[in-house]
């Protein structure tokens, strides 16, 4: 009986206490062990260099997203360099510019390019808020975050056309976007490219000496392609010279194997491939070995190239299965194994080289435009072009471009589409092209969630 | 000593109430007493109380004559316990009124009178039987039992017959041969109104509940050949719908009780097994488990011949005391315990078969080979190596029956179990273990296995005050399938693939023929569960009808998944250099207390049943994931030790808890008015700060007008007749832990040679709980003295401020955010439910139950609806299970080509301008028809499904459009050909920019063709069994010898357009037809 009353007493204690005690305690749980609250992220130089840090490790950890392999392959597939041999649905729409809205890759795209606008918006929110971040880090993610966000936008923009902009982290903004103005999207472009420049170092100590992380040459290259894509020659021409300018840093290699090598003279900027059992997603994935089991190039490409072109020599390589010859870009020679040795490239100097070319040849700076010309055509063993007049070297520079940058983050297929040669150029062997197939389609799914968006015409 | 029971327990619950110091409870002031006394006088021990406490003696000296000295040594003892030491073997007893304490003489010595009968009579459970009527046969003596189902009877002769009859036991005749006390164990009635039905923190009956309940007993699920309990539970319930998402052994099935209350997420019910919360989604890795089981389903690894009984709790009055988990209603599963009786063995052992239950007819090679010839020609092109390697580079005389292939084997099922029960009136047990194999319809030696053991004891103390039950179920779950379902290739192989293997015994890859099926085949997925449930409930009687309980649960849920993927099973094309691994290790652990203390009152005319109580609830779910390649040889896949790259990936662990206080009040009238009052305050850790704590409630009553006496005799037919109603509101918490928390996850792979972070999530920090309104009106009638029982409901569920991952366009960095949507959604429904026992004699009994449920859903109102997300998929006053689609208007006789309707007259087909069909995936109706038929020995049950349904055809889950490398149904044979065919099927196609299939893909994205008739009649089950007769069992010295057959899925009517009108889908398995037969001793 005794017993049973102090267990009895017990008991009631317990449930007063429970009542009175600690209700709102109990509940609160605090945050997740392995995660860490956003507020923290943001108050120490590791973490927050650790949040830029995951972009790059979601991008190059994904078996295909934007410029690992994605942009590559899917633009590579709309111009005219891949065939496909995949037998997927989705990836034969690229290949016969036949895209639906319901593409689930093209989809895959947007989603992958807005998931890192997301979270460059949230580096560079958190940023102003943040305390305890040495100025040095913050100017550095400042600039790696703005000069990221601008290549997302400048690819959706070329891709899609008049896209929405994102620059906030709030989803009750950013979910009833309408699409802007490619002009205005230039203007952010240009301005995140500008800070990017202003904030970023003008050598690779950040990064240790690997020229894996954007800096003041990266965002410049960028600002260069972007002036070219306006076709506001004066700025693409400066921002072009002042990489070229820069000898110490980065040099043509002599050797065409080796420019797509880690940490090239030639690179600008790479990305450090971190899948285990692979180098670059490029090269595993278009290096063939047998009968294709996604794509081959195309004959349009091979017969792209003069004769003693070593281009074509050292960066196609070929198998024969049954009988036929199947080719393929081996401009990455590692289809698979460790260690790393070769980085997938964003930007290089050869473009740099074009960009400049063809800006002078626009401003009419013709020998100019030769001049930078020749240094790509003389790497790859060709003589000097014989374009003359302004015309011929303006289309000698667009040829050049053609086989230096083949299936490299689209440049053939953005090419195509904003000189208005893809209707000329790729309707006669595309059955069923359409003028509207220059853009790709807004995605369904954004069209479902976002009642403020608009199809492109054509879909 | 009633008044101050009486009194006590006022001040009691007063004290609980307005919370006073817990001494006050059980210790009145002034009522302790110290006593150190030997061989004392009773009139001396009075003095000695008197000046201890308040309470004064009366009697006389007359009274005290033959007293016996009494010695006694207490410190701080109640006043009774006092008095009880001393008036034992007195001459005397006494009586307490107020503070006086009365004396009053014995008439005669009642210890010694053997003509009294001091008796217990409890039910086979165990359980007290309260009320019942105990005579002796032959004369005007009666009586009836306590609230401890004690009784006395004074005067009673030797060998009399006692009758003991009660409202939910079967009469009984006992003759009494003068045993002191005397047990009785009466027979529970099978009257269905009067079956026990498990309720939350408590029991009812049917008739008698005020809510709306269904039950599954141990029978029906035990008679059926499935290894999740919930493969045994469809079609038995109305308004419960359940559906088997794959025939994959450990497979997920959907739950939903009274329709989809939440438009997005967080529709599973509650479930409780013994008292605790169990999981209702799996913790399985979503990337290892979604293409193989679905996701899985955490019930599979429990053994279904360890339920006693399944309840299933549908409307507000029975879940409001679950608070904010109830809104989806609950299941409430009870596990077998030991009976009170002989002790028991009983084993069965049962083998048999299964295939899938329903297939497709594909296209064989010729009429393959036919259809991508058609589809060049109609292309105006010529097949090339990149479009067409199957007519170019394949023998095209081969052919292969993918279907019977990968997916037609037979599996092997086994089944044994044994258990051993018993025990007497105080102590019951039971020991059971089972042991559950079944193979796999696929090539290659897959298996589940399971081996469950559980354990159960009741006992409760000889004074009938403390009881406790213990159940414990411990589950090992072993299930080894391939890493994919081999479904999807039967639609994607062209059925004139290259052989699966090369002239060296090596997969053949050559020629372009990358998939392989057998490839895939020699990646296994291997998903190993173990699953502990235990709970302890004790309780403790106070005082008369004054219980406190304490329920204390542990649930522990391991699981390990494995996937190998050897080097050698893939392409050599993909030029890997080493297999990989991924391991996946899971824990989930819950722990629950919940005290409560209930008050019982018995009247003249009413009975209340009080109830308060209180929940502590944690859970701690934690996974890791390791990702493992660079293995020097596939033979070391499993050491993670010999991969040269070891990642740790996908490690999560969250903590939930949830803390809750609840109340119910439940009044009975004569039985005829019945009221049931529940609150419930809620707190849970899966809101953010502010949001946290709510509060729910529920009233829920019933009239039994067949107990009023104008109802007596005026309509003879109805012997049963109930109306009850139930209005309350419930919440949901179902949504992912820490999403009100800006949080940042680690990366997966370092970069630049440190580790990155990413952020989880859009995080909102403001939601709260979903509202869940629920109304419920039921008529419950009985006729033919309850032969035929018959009840129909009428609900009507409203939730408001849903709990919806709200999707978002990705241009928002995410593809939804937890939000509390501003629609209001409407789930309502009739059920209905007939049980008859239309044939009951000596010799053949046929009971046939039948169940129907008409659901509807509506979303009532949805502000700005227009420029939401939803805007192109919701319309306000239909379903949210609405599609809107481009409507097809048929082939083209001219061209061949689909059309849609042009709403808008742009000449193309615009989404969302064109979308103008509107058309629902829904169940219009379902129901099944349930028969027991018993002939002699023999008997017979089986079950009938029905559902009537709308759903997505085979079309839907194409990528590719006839004509393309991909086998099809013979279904498009009947396709357009000619200029005038007049045909619903359009042309072949291949190239993605013909017009034909630039149309294919409207129609596989919007087009209203791909939804159609889904309905199906299905033999749900049977089973069918012979009992040994009487006099060989006892030759045998047997209980039972039974030996049967049972089958599931045997049969399918259905109009279907695809692999099977249960799961829909061209990917993933079929839910198998399985035939087994076994042997069942009971001894």
């Amino acid at each position: 009986m005794k017993k049973t009353k102090v267990f009895i007493r017990i008991l009631f204690l317990g449930i007063w206490m429970l009542i009175f005690g600690s209700c709102e305690k109990f509940v609160d749980i605090g945050a997740p062990n392995t995660m860490l609250v956003g507020s923290s992220v943001f108050t120490s130089d590791q973490t927050a260099t650790a949040a830029m840090t995951g972009i790059y490790s979601n991008m190059m950890g994904s078996y295909s997203s934007l410029l690992n392999e994605q942009i590559s392959l899917y633009c590579g597939l709309s111009a005219d360099e891949f065939i496909d041999y995949s037998g997927l649905s989705d990836q034969k729409q690229f290949f016969e510019n036949a895209l639906t809205a319901g593409n689930n890759l093209s989809y895959g795209l947007w989603k992958n390019a807005y998931s890192y606008i997301y979270q460059t918006n949230a580096i560079l929110e958190s940023l102003k808020q943040s305390n305890g971040i040495s100025f040095g880090v913050q100017k550095e993610l400042e600039g790696e975050a703005k000069c990221f966000r601008a290549i997302c936008n400048f690819y959706l923009l070329n891709l899609y056309g008049d896209i929405p902009l994102a620059v906030s982290t709030s989803y009750q903004i950013n979910d009833t976007l309408s699409r802007s103005s490619s002009g205005f999207i230039y203007q952010q472009i240009i301005a995140d490219c500008k800070d990017a420049q202003n904030l970023l170092k003008d050598d690779y100590s950040f990064s240790g000496g690997e020229r894996v992380r954007p800096n003041h040459f990266a965002a410049t290259a960028l600002l260069a392609r972007v002036y070219l894509f306006m076709r506001d020659w004066k700025d693409a021409e400066a921002e072009a010279d002042s990489i070229i300018g820069r000898p110490d840093l980065f040099t043509l290699t002599a050797d065409l194997n080796q420019v797509f090598l880690a940490n090239s003279s030639e690179s600008i900027w790479q990305m450090e491939p971190v899948q285990p059992g692979i180098n670059t997603r490029e090269g595993n994935i278009f290096i063939l070995n047998s009968f294709p089991n996604s794509v081959a190039l195309s004959d349009s490409v091979l017969t792209a190239f003069e004769t003693n072109d070593n281009r074509r020599t050292s960066w196609i390589d070929s198998v024969i299965v049954g009988g036929q010859t199947y080719y393929f870009p081996f401009k990455y020679k590692i289809k698979s194994g460790s260690p790393v040795t070769e980085y997938c490239m964003v930007f290089r100097l050869s473009e740099l080289y074009l960009i400049r070319a063809e800006a002078r040849a626009q401003l009419g700076n013709l020998s100019g435009a030769t001049d930078d010309l020749n240094q790509i055509r003389n790497r790859a063993g060709l003589a000097n072009t014989t374009a003359l007049s302004q015309n011929e070297i303006i289309n000698a520079i667009q040829q050049e471009r053609r086989v230096e940058l083949f299936t490299e983050d689209g440049m053939r297929w953005l090419d195509l589409v904003r000189t208005g040669q893809a209707t000329a150029v790729l309707s006669p062997f595309k059955t069923g092209w359409k003028t509207t197939d220059t853009l790709y389609p807004i995605p369904l799914g954004e069209l479902q969630n976002d009642s403020h968006l608009t199809q492109n015409p054509g879909y | 000593m009633r008044l101050l029971a009486y009194h006590k327990l006022l001040c009691t619950v007063g004290t609980i109430l307005i919370l006073c110091k817990t001494e006050h409870l059980f210790a009145q002031q002034g009522d302790l007493v110290t006593l150190n006394l030997e061989n004392a006088s009773l009139q001396k021990i009075f003095s000695a109380i008197e000046a201890q406490t308040f309470y004064r003696f009366v009697f006389t000296n007359e009274q005290l004559k033959e007293e016996k000295p009494v010695t006694i040594s207490v410190n701080k003892a109640t006043v009774q316990t006092v008095l009880k030491q001393c008036f034992q073997d007195q001459p005397v007893y006494y009586s307490i009124e107020e503070h006086f304490i009365i004396i009053h003489k014995k008439e005669k010595e009642t210890k010694t009178d053997p003509s009294e009968i001091r008796g217990f009579v409890k039910n086979e459970r165990g359980d007290p039987v309260i009320g019942a009527t105990v005579t002796i046969l032959g004369s005007q003596k009666a009586t009836s039992t306590d609230m401890n189902g004690s009784f006395v009877l004074e005067e009673v002769d030797k060998d009399a017959i006692i009758v003991f009859s009660g409202a939910n036991v079967e009469k009984q005749q006992i003759v009494w041969h003068g045993e002191q006390p005397l047990y009785v164990v009466l027979k529970i009635k099978i009257n269905k109104l009067d079956d026990i039905q498990i309720i939350a923190y408590g029991t009812t009956t049917r008739r008698l509940n005020t809510s709306s309940l269904g039950k599954i007993n141990s029978e029906s699920i035990g008679q059926q050949p499935v290894s999740n309990p919930l493969a045994a539970m469809e079609a038995l319930v109305p308004g419960l719908d359940i559906t088997q998402t794959t025939g994959m052994a450990g497979g997920n099935f959907t739950v939903r009780i009274r329709g989809q209350n939440s438009i997005q997420n967080g529709n599973d019910p509650l479930y409780i097994i013994d008292g605790v919360p169990f999981l209702s989604s799996s913790i399985s890795n979503p990337a290892l488990s979604a293409v193989i089981t679905r996701g899985g389903s955490p019930l599979s690894a429990m053994n279904p011949k360890d339920i006693e009984s399944v309840e299933i709790l549908k409307d507000a009055d029975a879940t409001a005391i679950y608070g904010s988990r109830g809104a989806n209603g609950a299941i409430l599963i009870t596990t077998k315990s030991g009976k009170i009786g002989k002790t028991k063995v009983d084993l069965s052992l049962s083998n048999g078969i299964g295939k899938i239950a329903r297939g497709m007819k594909l296209l064989n090679t010729p009429q393959y080979l036919q259809m991508r010839h058609e589809a060049f020609a109609n292309d105006q092109e010529v097949p090339d190596l990149s479009n067409a390697k199957d007519l170019l580079l394949w023998d095209t005389t081969r052919y292969t029956d993918w279907e019977k292939t990968l997916i037609g084997q037979t599996a092997n099922i086994l089944d044994a179990e044994a258990s051993v029960s018993g025990g007497n009136a105080n102590t019951q047990f039971r020991l059971a273990g089972g042991y559950f194999h079944q193979t796999a319809v696929f090539p290659g030696s897959y298996a589940e296995q399971k081996i469950s053991g559980s354990a159960a004891i009741i006992n409760t103390s000889t004074d009938q005050k403390f009881k406790i039950q213990f159940n414990t179920v411990y589950n090992l779950e072993n299930n080894n399938l391939p890493s994919f379902d081999p479904t999807t290739y039967i639609f994607s192989l062209p059925p004139d693939t290259p052989p699966s293997y090369d002239s060296t015994g090596k997969l053949n890859y050559s020629n372009g023929y990358s998939q392989n099926p057998y490839g895939a085949f020699t990646q296994t997925y291997l998903a190993n569960t173990d699953n502990l449930i235990s709970n302890a409930v004790l309780s403790y009687k106070i005082f008369e009808g004054f219980i406190l309980k304490s329920n204390l649960g542990y649930t522990s849920t391991h699981m390990d998944e494995l996937q190998l993927l050897p080097l050698s099973s893939f392409n050599p094309a993909y030029g890997l250099t080493s297999g990989f691994t991924q391991q996946s290790n899971h824990q989930f652990n819950n722990w629950i207390f919940e005290p409560q203390l209930e008050y019982q009152k018995a009247m003249k005319e009413m009975k209340w049943d009080i109830l308060l109580g209180a929940t502590l609830d944690q859970s701690i779910t934690q996974s890791v994931t390791y990702s493992a390649t660079g293995f020097a040889s596939d033979a070391l896949l499993q050491d993670l030790a010999a991969a040269s790259s070891l990642k740790v990936g996908n490690q999560t662990s969250t903590l939930y808890r949830y803390n809750a206080f609840f109340g119910r009040l439940n009044w009975n009238w004569n039985d005829k008015y019945l009221v049931n009052l529940t609150g419930r305050r809620d707190g849970s850790s899966r809101f953010g700060p502010g949001n946290r704590f709510a509060n729910f409630g529920a009233i829920g009553a019933a009239w039994i007008f067949s107990q009023e006496s104008f109802m007596k005799g005026s309509l003879p037919l109805i012997s049963f007749g109930k109306l009850r109603g139930s209005y309350g509101t419930n919440g949901n918490d179902q949504i992912a832990d820490y999403g009100y928390l800006d949080t940042w996850r680690p990366n997966y792979f370092p970069y630049n040679g440190s580790s990155g972070l990413s952020p989880s999530r859009l995080f909102n920090p403001d939601y709260q709980w979903e509202n869940n309104r629920k109304l419920d009106i039921g008529l419950e009638l009985g006729f033919a003295k309850d032969r035929f029982l018959l009840s129909v409901d009428y609900y009507h569920n409203l939730t408001t401020n849903q709990l919806v991952g709200y999707p978002l366009p990705q241009v928002t960095g995410f593809s939804s955010v937890q939000f509390n949507l501003p629609a209001k959604l409407l789930n309502s429904g009739w059920e209905m439910e007939l049980n008859s026992t239309i044939i009951k004699n000596q010799q053949f009994a046929w009971n046939l139950s039948a169940n129907l449920t008409i659901p509807q859903n509506k979303l009532l109102e949805y502000p700005n609806l227009a420029s939401s997300s939803y805007a192109n998929v919701y319309e306000i006053g239909k379903s949210v299970y609405l599609k809107k689609l481009f409507h097809n208007t048929g082939v083209d006789p001219t061209t061949g080509v689909y059309i849609f309707q042009d709403i808008n007259n742009d000449n193309q087909i615009t989404y969302p301008e064109d979308l103008t069909a509107y058309k629902s995936i829904l169940k219009s109706y379902y129901g099944g028809f349930v028969n027991n038929i018993q002939y002699g020995r023999w008997q017979l049950n089986f079950t009938l499904q029905f559902v009537r349904q709308t759903g997505y055809n085979y079309q839907y889950f194409y990528q590719d459009a006839p004509g393309t490398m991909t086998n099809q149904p013979t279904l498009v044979l009947s396709r357009w050909q000619h200029p005038e065919d007049h045909i619903s099927i359009q042309q072949f196609t291949q190239d993605e920019s013909s017009a034909a299939y630039q149309a294919w893909e409207n129609s596989i994205v919007s087009g209203d063709n791909v939804i159609s008739d889904a309905s199906y009649i299905r033999l749900k089950n049977i089973s069918l069994s012979y009992h040994f007769p009487q006099n060989w069992l006892e030759k045998n010295k047997l209980q039972d010898l039974r030996v049967y057959i049972q089958g599931q899925n045997l049969f399918t009517i259905s109009g279907y357009q695809g692999l099977d009108p249960e799961n829909q889908s061209n990917s993933v398995l079929p839910p198998l037809r399985v035939l087994t037969a076994g042997i069942q001793f009971i001894f």
